[in-house]
């Protein structure tokens, strides 16, 4: 195991579990044990070191840990002038740029709480959460994200003032409570050059047990819940993680997935604990070319990426010689065989291993770097279930992939597989320095000092989901013999058919996600007699598919209703049909013929189906598979 | 694969782009320096001659290639330099300053050439490199109290730094030096704000004219460059050939360094390198083309010409991209293995004179 | 169906400039293709035509695959291509350019009547009949150009953006005479258009393409109504709390 290089201020501390496991705990005394010192004592560790990377006018321009420091600094003091106090909330309205952690850092630096909102939610979304965190500041990316604070801001009583990233098309806007970003950086400057003492003051603001961050958790079942994470919480995890995923000074991540979901924000506060070097995309499109740019060291992404990762390799494959379709399948061949017996325990044997290093040489290298996998020394994926056979392939292609499982309201992981030993299906073991355990109802309940505060604003919902002082998950699952976790489904989504069987559509939607053809899937059934299913095909894979077979078509829509793509679909469906029982067989399916996007309210901003919505808003279709019967 | 990671505007006119190029040329250079000791005469002759075409083919190539300027005279300027300096050397010149004479006088007399050619384009410039060199030519054979016309002119003996220059090898290191020197020159104008208005001017001259670049000088600095640059070749071509009369500079010879330049692959200079490396192999294809051959068409006179345009006609029919227009394709198929897609590379028919002429 | 298009998928070297493009156009009807730049139109008349060859799909006219014919073969079978940008011969007269559209006929008496016709529909040209076709301005020289077209009497017209460089009122006029076309001698026309307004006001039915791919296909009526269209093709945007929105939204097609 890797981990932050050997150093004295790192404290070691071991504490027997409930059930005999010896946990282990990292402590680093170099700092107060808040975020902002972590990341100021960061700042005067690595000074001129890039911190982080740009893309901008078509090169990669560094920002210095000096330079990020200043920032956020100046953005923090200039928060105070304004009359930002200690535990005042500010939001966050963009995509993934380095203002968001400048801004980040700063609120975080002056005493703050820093809540961030998905670029793509609606100004009536922005609405509730600027009421609902009592938020006084807010900092937007562009003109889009502030028409939509425009909006709604008389119905937003605690918010004073907007601060705006990019002022592009704002040139001729002039508000009393709105200002531009730099605007804000010089009035910190001139704070700063005032009371040279402020800052370290700042900084001590924050106590550990003290609320640092708000992450909105997309609710299923009534308005999104702000999960309340205190800066203990954080700093927990970004100590004790890299000692199961390691991570230090010299790795090259990139980042790209937005901040306001915890992965992303973890992982990062994690990589500015290590001093990795942070490279943000151009912008949300261009993740794959910056990939091939950059070469990430490693990668932790959600699982929509890793699907479309391989189905670009299946499209440009289709289009390539025969002389280069048949060297790939022997060497995706080998690569299988070498995963598998790496997964079995085995060491693959001599010959095996050499075929292995000519394939890889000649044809596996090349993908790799395709993709811009090539210098990962794990990668890694979570945040929503994952098909085994697509990391089998990652395996095979030689990469480790593993998988990890967590909530916001733990912070970040609670299990992970390691490089090594990677079991797909399952999520791996609990971190060292966290427990889980399986209740009686079969649920998983999670306990460790990264558990969450509570839910802001809704004390009875908190007490539902730390119970006895362990967080209820609401996932369903069970631990094998060694320890590995298998995640079964969400309790809410388990399938209890009219026949009294219980489904877990996870498994049949898993298999089906496998499909280069499908993009997701919702199965329906509860209190049904069969089971149906409704599918968001992947549209670049299904044109390729209409194209090679002389498919006409024109829209998307008219994609979706010509005969031989439904026939394709039907085959697909089948094909997954035969791993399950018979009344686990989906019996009938539609396409969901519309191009969604993360403005939908049908897709989470990480592109997943949203089950409850999707079963309201397609209701009449739902119900004509049923023959027109309701449930 | 490779994709570079820019963190630098200049990365894009680097001449050695990554590590991977850092290495091939490097390698490239050691052994090109190691030759002498691992060749024997014959080829080390050879190799000294390829690298003469080379360097000629570099002026051509500036001119051809880069400036879209025809020249189909340049033998004249190989003449000119060749004889400026063997006759500067032996009115008791140092060798390095006779050669630096020799470019000059080629540049002048190239720069008179394309000032005087100005507003010809096409056919019409072909025609006047042409007359150039048929020009050249006479005047090279009618005056004898110079150049010694018919009888000859002996190269006299070079010394460099004091050491006279008789052993192959050491006009080998001649040579390379002069090679690379030429080469790393040539690159670095191409990459300056002149190189970029030559490139220009071949591929719109009224777009050129309209963001404010001086066809005149341009044309007429391309021309004194690659005649200066020819000149050069001619000079160390003397040595090689020891003993200069105007026979030496035919039409023939103009045609070789436009084959080279067009078959090595025009608007490169790495197509020079295989370009130059082509002709120097000519003479041995055409002896195997001379014995395959039966004997009314091998013994008829002007089957060199007739198999250099045949050469030139397919060429640019099936790969107008020449060697290197090959190379690139092959290298980026195995660069892209497995993902290399099929018409990558395919051409379409073009039938609008504005998609064809410029 | 006059002319269909199935699965075409055209290429410049490795750029992939349509991608599967599938279209129909009926018999007697006015189908308009927009898109904007670089969408991969003029590729689709070029295809059509025979200037290109498409890497896969099928072209079919009036029943036969004419999807990698050379495009005098493809004209003879009926179908005239105004290209983009006129292409008339410069040193011809107005007079002789028509004739030119003539060139693969024999029936001479029919040729003349065309003519005659032609100097109906256009009597701008009819003026000018001996005036060499350079100096003709860019409005007379569309004309002559779809004039050049109908001298060759074909089944179906494709027109590449009639209304590019020149002046509205002469755009709304070239316009009127293609539907006086259509309506007259129940000509089949396929026209390409960047000006959205005229194409959908003077088509039935029409087809929007982005990136070389279809995203959106319909009557004309219902094409002019979608919130999107009005948004990105018709340049109508709505008011918000600082004026007109001036960001784009994401475009959804429904």
């Amino acid at each position: 195991m890797g981990g932050p290089e050997s150093n004295p201020d790192l404290v070691r501390e071991t504490r027997t579990a409930d059930d005999g496991r010896e946990l282990v705990f990292w402590r680093d005394t170099s700092f107060a044990g808040t975020v902002p010192t972590m990341f100021w004592s960061r700042v005067e560790k690595y000074g001129d070191r890039i911190a982080m990377r740009e893309k901008d006018f078509g090169i990669w321009q560094d920002v210095s840990w000096r330079t990020f420091g200043e920032k956020a600094r100046h953005t923090g003091l200039a928060l105070r002038s304004l009359g930002f106090g200690k535990g005042d909330v500010a939001c966050i309205l963009s995509n993934t740029i380095t203002e968001w952690m400048f801004a980040d850092m700063g609120v975080l630096g002056a005493g703050g709480v820093c809540a961030g909102i998905y670029p793509t939610d609606a100004a009536e979304q922005v609405d509730y959460l600027v009421n609902d965190s009592g938020c006084k500041v807010m900092f937007v990316e562009d003109e889009e994200q502030l028409d939509k604070v425009l909006e709604v801001r008389e119905k937003c009583p605690t918010l004073e003032q907007i601060v705006i990233f990019d002022m592009e098309g704002l040139r001729d806007f002039e508000d009393s409570r709105a200002m531009s970003y730099d605007d804000l950086l010089a009035l910190g400057r001139e704070q700063d050059e005032l009371h040279p003492e402020a800052w370290a003051e700042c900084l001590e603001l924050a106590r550990p047990e003290d609320l640092a961050i708000l992450v909105y958790t997309s609710g299923t079942t009534g308005p999104p819940k702000g999960a309340m994470i205190s800066h203990h919480n954080l700093v927990f995890q970004c100590v004790n993680a890299p000692h199961v995923l390691s991570q230090n000074e010299d790795d090259e991540r990139m980042a790209f997935l937005p901040l306001c979901h915890i992965a992303e924000r973890i992982f990062v506060y994690g990589s500015l604990y290590t001093g990795t070097k942070l490279n943000f995309v151009e912008n949300p499109e261009t993740v794959p070319e910056n990939a091939q740019e950059i070469q990430p060291t490693l990668f932790f992404s959600v699982p929509r990426v890793w699907e479309k990762f391989y189905s670009a390799i299946s499209i440009a494959l289709s289009d390539a010689t025969s002389l280069q379709k048949w060297a790939y399948e022997k060497a995706i061949g080998i690569g299988f065989k070498r995963a598998d017996k790496r997964l079995a325990g085995e060491k693959p044997g001599a010959v095996l291993e050499l075929a292995y290093r000519v394939g890889d040489a000649l044809v596996l290298r090349n993908i790799r770097r395709f993709l811009g996998l090539d210098r990962c020394r794990w990668i890694g994926t979570g945040a929503a279930p994952i098909s085994p056979d697509l990391i089998r392939w990652y395996l095979a292609l030689g990469i480790d992939m593993v998988e990890g499982y967590g909530q916001t309201e733990n912070t970040g992981i609670a299990s992970i597989l390691e490089p090594g030993e990677i079991r797909p299906g399952t999520v791996g073991r609990s971190v060292p320095y966290g427990e889980i355990r399986i209740s009686d109802e079969g649920e998983i309940l999670i306990r460790g000092e990264f558990v969450f505060m509570g839910y802001l604003n809704q004390p009875e919902k908190t007490a539902e989901t730390i119970r006895d002082g362990w967080l209820h998950t609401g996932d369903v699952g069970e631990i094998d013999d060694d320890g590995f976790l298998k995640i079964t489904d969400r309790m809410k989504d388990i399938i209890i058919t009219a026949g009294g069987k219980n489904i877990t559509p996870s498994e049949i939607e898993n298999q089906l996600k496998f499909s280069p053809y499908i993009a997701d899937a919702v199965v329906i059934g509860d209190k049904r007699k069969f089971l149906t299913c409704l599918v968001m095909i992947d549209h670049d894979n299904v044109v390729k598919y209409a194209q090679d077979h002389h498919v006409p078509f024109t829209n998307y829509q008219s994609l979706c209703a010509a005969e031989k793509i439904v026939e394709l679909i039907q085959a697909e469906v089948e094909a997954v049909n035969a791993k399950f029982a018979r009344v686990e067989q989906v019996k009938k399916f539609r396409l969901i013929d519309q191009e969604l996007t993360p403005e939908d309210d049908e897709l989470t901003p990480t592109m997943k189906l949203k089950r409850k919505f999707v079963n309201e808003k397609y209701r009449p279709l739902i119900d004509s598979m049923y023959g027109g019967q309701q449930a | 694969m490779r994709f570079l990671f820019k963190t630098h505007y200049n990365q894009d006119i680097d001449h050695l782009k990554h590590g991977g190029d850092r290495f091939w040329y490097g390698l490239l250079l050691v052994l090109a320096a190691a030759a002498p000791a691992a060749l024997g005469t014959f080829y080390l002759g050879e190799l000294n001659l390829v690298m003469i075409y080379a360097i000629a083919g570099v002026g051509l190539m500036l001119l051809v290639g880069y400036t879209g300027q025809v020249s189909l005279g340049h033998a004249a300027f190989l003449a000119i330099g060749a004889y400026t300096h063997s006759l500067l050397l032996g009115a008791g010149l140092p060798f390095l300053l006779s050669i630096v004479a020799a470019v000059l006088v080629s540049a002048l007399v190239g720069a008179g050439v394309g000032w005087i050619a100005l507003r010809m384009t096409g056919i019409y410039l072909a025609i006047a490199t042409l007359a150039f060199a048929m020009l050249t030519e006479q005047t090279i054979s009618r005056a004898e109290w110079l150049t010694g016309g018919f009888r000859g002119l002996a190269v006299p003996q070079a010394s460099l730094f004091g050491m006279p220059l008789t052993q192959g090898w050491q006009h080998y290191y001649v040579t390379l030096t002069l090679l690379v020197v030429t080469l790393l020159a040539a690159l670095n104008i191409l990459r300056s704000s002149t190189g970029r208005a030559m490139v220009a001017i071949r591929d719109s001259e009224i777009s050129a004219e309209s963001v404010g670049i001086n066809l005149a000088v341009y044309k007429t600095f391309a021309f004194a460059l690659s005649a200066g640059i020819t000149g050069l070749a001619g000079a160390l071509f003397a040595h090689r050939l020891g003993y200069l009369s105007p026979d030496a500079f035919t039409f023939l010879i103009s045609l070789q360094l436009l084959l080279m330049v067009v078959v090595g692959g025009v608007g490169s200079m790495r197509g020079v390198i295989y370009g130059a490396l082509f002709i120097g192999f000519l003479p041995q294809l055409l002896a195997i083309a001379r014995d395959t051959l039966p004997p009314q068409i091998a013994q008829a006179p002007g089957l060199e010409p007739g198999i250099f345009g045949l050469i030139l006609v397919l060429v640019i029919l099936f790969e107008p991209q020449g060697i290197f227009g090959r190379w690139l394709k092959i290298k980026s198929y195995f660069q892209l293995f497995p993902l290399y897609r099929r018409a990558t590379h395919r051409r379409q028919k073009t039938y609008l004179r504005t998609e064809r002429l410029r | 169906m006059l002319l269909e298009l199935k699965n075409v998928e055209t290429y410049y070297g490795p750029i992939m400039a349509i991608r599967g493009v599938s279209l129909a156009v009926p018999e007697g009807r006015i189908v308009a293709v927009l898109g904007a730049n670089g969408a991969g139109k003029t590729t689709i008349l070029r295809t059509i035509s025979g200037v290109m060859d498409p890497q896969k799909g099928e072209i079919v006219f009036a029943g036969e695959d004419i999807a990698r014919r050379d495009p005098d073969a493809v004209m003879r079978l009926g179908l005239s291509h105004v290209p983009e940008g006129r292409e008339v011969f410069p040193f011809l007269s107005v007079n002789e350019n028509l004739r030119m559209g003539a060139y693969s006929r024999r029936d001479r008496a029919r040729i003349a009547d065309d003519l005659e016709r032609v100097y109906d529909y256009f009597p701008a040209l009819a003026d000018r009949g001996s005036q060499q076709a350079s100096q003709l301005s860019g409005g007379e020289q569309q004309m002559l150009a779809i004039g050049r077209a109908l001298m060759a009497h074909p089944r179906m017209l494709l027109l590449d953006e009639p209304s590019l460089g020149l002046s509205p009122i002469l755009v709304h006029q070239i316009f009127e005479i293609i539907n006086r076309i259509n309506a007259e001698q129940g000509m089949t026309i396929l026209v390409v258009e960047q000006n959205a307004h005229v194409a959908l006001r003077h088509s039935h039915y029409g087809y929007v393409l982005e990136n070389g791919r279809v995203v959106m296909d319909d009557t004309c009526e219902k094409l002019e109504s979608s919130p999107d269209i009005q948004e990105f093709y018709l340049g109508m945007k709505d008011q918000m709390p600082r004026g007109v929105r001036r960001w784009k939204k994401r475009k959804t097609w429904r």
